[in-house]
């Protein structure tokens, strides 16, 4: 009785006294149910969403602990609840009824039995039913997952014509089962880790065991587990730690995928994927940059097709990177190298607009800028309103008005087009554009090829996990470049695997 | 002693070492030979292919003596203390080297290019992004050179396609008309400017491959290319030439192939990124001769040092007829580089060869 009293004061001063950090590591459950049943609403707070439901089994105190919205109602009543209630156990002993409900009378198939806090509080979260025995220092946790998440849909920024129409959604499970549906093997495996000292978000290393580097993989696991956040809420802020130490690069040597059959192409390639969960993204490292210029929609074109396609994107991207900024440099300072016809059109749109071609040039470009971000964040029916006024209005107003040159415009127009042929690699071609602008201005041709020797030696001094990241072209890899310069048949391309590991320059000693 | 670690293959640093004297050759002027007939110095590519053969041959010895250490560590190896004057020697050779390279840049940007443009700002710009590179070390040169060589050789393609339908006969005259002087002076020009060798005595150690056949192919594409494009420039613009500072200019200005016309961009630019890739390479050699001497934090430094002094001495060359005269000079370039490629190395082989001598005369007493 006086243990009772003891705990009920203990409660409700927990009530009034601020909430302490997360419970230790080490604090393991005790014998004592009712002990822990205060622990659990103390760490909780009185928040609503804990469900906590006390019975009786075969005289014993028992409860089932479970979070609001994370179960699914009917698995949990019909598969948990009334098995316990309607159970014959066998004696009243703690541990026999523990026993009994673990080995004869649950019948789902994720049982988990955990003995301490941390572990109770992260399943719980996970959607799993906790069943609690008073007397016995554990708790099974049940799988009953059914929390409602956003079904599996068309990924938005990898659309395909002839490929599987299904991209990863929010639930790591989802994605895992994603995965696995494709990649039919043994050898696949995942590892869940746990990232964020607040979130304590779940994420997976997904690899073929076969073909990952062991070395590659204990540097990601070693990557992963240096990571310093609080909370981890997208796959986007694990991206700086899995990049080189020290790397300020534009570009990024960690790939991103919605898609499922992207993803298990790679890892067919010996790369690792890492699935976070809450995000339809997934990482995959280590990754190259003409991986940038592949997609899925290569592999199921023909091989003509696919390379005519891959050239044409390599065009576009070099050409949405220098064209503006040798335009701007041109016309700036070496104006004869524009043929007769054309330097008289552009000499006349010059003459007739206030600025210099540099500031027209930078400013179309940041309007350009402004609108697709606008459009971006705007809801859809909006977004056609800004594109709209933006492209008609804005635009042919500016020319009729004589602020800026047609010429200009055709050219800020047309690389920005250009960029979204490689939609993974706008970002950097957004900023460099600007820059390759300004220095055409300010230096001519030379400043341009200047700062494309920049821009060259800071992809080529890139690596990720010992792999250069502008492998197979330079170090150059003939074996590779089937899958770069040209894209083969099936027959040559099968022809034998080649791992990310073994690509031209790679340091990745194997242990 | 300092052994050093494969990190390139041998097509990477021949790849650079094109790059590095292709760069040079299409800023070939027949004013530093004393001016006069250009169709001349195609034979004088020819001897030179041979010579080269020659010249190469101390560094390769050495090489092979001891294939893990740079000409830096055997001087220190075998000379002891002595062994950094040597270095220091080749330091001074690969500052040299960049301020020529630059200075002969400067020149043209501002006579032909744009004679409006700022020098300090364009030698700031060009040091800037050569001490970017080479910070970012040999291996990221070496794959850079992978994309500049496909530029370099499809710009020097072109041109060649360009210029072959405006060759004319009527402008090849007979070799050595007014005698052999001025194939001599082509010799002596071309072996001035072979500034590769010295290189390759640091780099050799540094790639994985075989040097034999690299040497080989480097110094034949060099030496073919360059007689190549003497040839179509000769038969291209005959008497023109003689009046150009810088014929491959001159040529690239003049040579169209249907709507593409006025090759000068296309000149500048694989000019722009050979120069940024010599640059940055002779500086990476300039640091490891530094830390050879005093260590690695002073080498880390004397990169960003060694711009400075590349920028300020090129800067002094523009505006100062005396430097230009002095670091243009024939006799001095073609020393520096004779001493750097042949003398040293061999002075090398010969303390190589008494210290062997020693050994054997000590084990038999």
């Amino acid at each position: 009785m006086l243990q009772i009293i003891s705990y009920l004061k203990s409660l409700f001063q927990a009530q009034g006294a601020p909430v302490s950090g997360s419970p230790s590591p080490s604090k393991q459950l005790s014998h004592n149910l009712l002990e822990n049943l205060i622990y659990f609403r103390q760490q909780y707070d009185g928040s609503s969403d804990l469900t906590i439901r006390e019975c009786k089994v075969a005289g014993v105190d028992a409860a089932v602990i479970t979070i609001e919205g994370m179960i699914n109602k009917q698995v949990f009543a019909t598969s948990v609840l009334n098995p316990i209630l309607q159970g014959a156990y066998p004696n009243n002993e703690p541990e026999n009824i523990f026993c009994f409900l673990r080995d004869e009378l649950l019948s789902t198939s994720e049982q988990v039995q955990v003995t301490s806090f941390d572990e109770a509080f992260s399943l719980a979260m996970s959607g799993f039913a906790l069943v609690a025995v008073d007397g016995y220092p554990a708790m099974l946790a049940i799988g009953v997952q059914g929390f409602s998440f956003r079904g599996l849909s068309e990924p938005s920024n990898e659309v395909m014509q002839r490929g599987a129409k299904e991209g990863f959604t929010e639930p790591l499970r989802i994605n895992m089962t994603l995965i696995r549906r494709r990649m039919k093997n043994p050898q696949l495996k995942f590892e869940m880790l746990t990232v964020g000292s607040v979130s304590k978000t779940a994420v997976c290393l997904c690899y073929l065991r076969n073909m990952v580097s062991p070395n590659v993989l204990q540097q990601i696991r070693t990557r992963l587990n240096r990571v310093d956040l609080e909370n981890v809420l997208a796959a986007g802020y694990l991206v700086p730690y899995l990049e080189q130490e020290g790397d300020l690069s534009l570009f990024s040597s960690v790939g991103i995928s919605e898609r499922p059959d992207t993803v298990c192409g790679k890892l067919a390639e010996g790369r690792v994927a890492i699935l976070v969960d809450g995000t339809p993204f997934v990482l995959l490292v280590p990754f190259l940059f003409v991986e940038n210029f592949q997609t899925m929609d290569d592999y199921t074109s023909r091989p003509f097709y696919a390379t005519f396609i891959r050239w044409l994107k390599y065009f576009a991207f070099f050409g949405a990177m220098l064209l503006p900024g040798l335009y701007v440099a041109i016309g700036t300072y070496n104006p004869e190298l524009f043929p007769g016809e054309l330097l008289n059109k552009i000499a006349s749109n010059i003459a007739s607009t206030p600025f210099s071609l540099m500031t027209e040039t930078l400013l179309i470009h940041f309007i350009y800028e402004i609108m697709r971000e606008a459009g971006l964040r705007l809801p859809k029916p909006l977004g056609h309103a800004v594109s709209i006024v933006g492209g008609l209005v804005v635009g042919d107003a500016a020319i009729s008005a004589g602020l800026i040159g047609a010429t200009t415009l055709m050219v800020v127009a047309l690389t920005a087009i250009s960029s979204y042929v490689v939609p993974s690699l706008y970002e950097p071609l957004a900023v460099l554009r600007l820059a390759f602008i300004l220095i055409g201005g300010l230096m001519g041709i030379w400043g341009v090829m200047l700062l494309f020797c920049v821009v060259l030696i800071n992809l080529c001094s890139k690596s990720n996990c010992g792999i250069p990241y502008t492998a197979p072209v330079s170090p150059f890899s003939l074996f590779g470049m089937r899958d770069v310069g040209v894209r083969a048949g099936w027959k040559t391309l099968s022809k034998r695997n080649n791992p990310v590991q073994q690509m031209p320059g790679a340091h990745v000693e194997e242990k | 002693m300092m052994t050093e670690k494969q990190v390139i293959t041998m097509p990477q640093l021949f790849c650079m070492l094109f790059i590095s004297r292709m760069v040079v050759d299409i800023t070939y002027t027949p004013y530093l030979a004393g001016g006069g007939e250009v169709w001349d110095h195609v034979l004088s590519a020819a001897i030179s292919w041979i010579l080269t053969f020659i010249m190469v041959l101390p560094v390769y010895f050495l090489y092979r003596r001891q294939p893990s250490m740079t000409l830096a560590d055997q001087a220190y190896f075998l000379m002891g203390k002595a062994g950094y004057a040597v270095t220091a020697v080749y330091a001074l050779y690969f500052l040299i080297m960049s301020c020529y390279t630059l200075s002969l840049f400067e020149v043209f940007v501002t006579n032909a290019m744009s004679p409006q443009i700022s020098l300090p700002m364009l030698t700031l710009a060009i040091l800037a992004t050569s001490c970017y590179g080479a910070f970012k070390g040999i291996e990221a040169l070496a794959r850079t050179s992978g994309f500049i060589l496909v530029v370099l050789c499809a710009s020097i393609i072109f041109l060649i396609c360009a210029l072959f339908p405006q060759v004319d006969t009527v402008n090849y005259p007979p070799f050595m008309l007014n005698g052999p002087q001025q194939t001599i002076g082509g010799v002596l020009l071309m072996l001035s400017r072979t500034a590769c060798i010295p290189a390759m005595a640091m780099l050799l150690p540094l790639a994985k491959g075989s040097a034999k056949s690299g040497i080989f192919v480097w110094n034949t594409s060099v030496h073919l290319l360059t007689g190549i494009l003497l040839t179509l420039m000769v038969g291209a613009l005959g008497e023109f030439l003689q009046t150009q500072l810088f014929p491959v200019y001159a040529a690239a200005s003049v040579a169209e192939i249907g709507v593409f016309k006025r090759m000068d961009a296309l000149y500048l630019g694989i000019w722009t990124a050979g120069l940024f890739l010599k640059t940055a390479l002779f500086l990476v050699l300039f640091s490891m001769c530094v830390r050879r001497i005093w260590g690695e934090r002073a080498g880390r430094v004397s990169i960003g040092v060694g711009g400075v002094l590349i920028g300020l001495f090129s800067l002094l060359v523009a505006h100062n007829r005396f430097a230009a005269a002095f670091l243009f000079d024939l006799n001095f370039l073609l020393w520096c580089t004779v001493t750097t490629s042949i003398l040293l190395p061999l002075l090398l082989l010969v303390v190589s060869g008494i210290r062997k001598k020693h050994r054997r005369s000590h084990a038999q007493t």
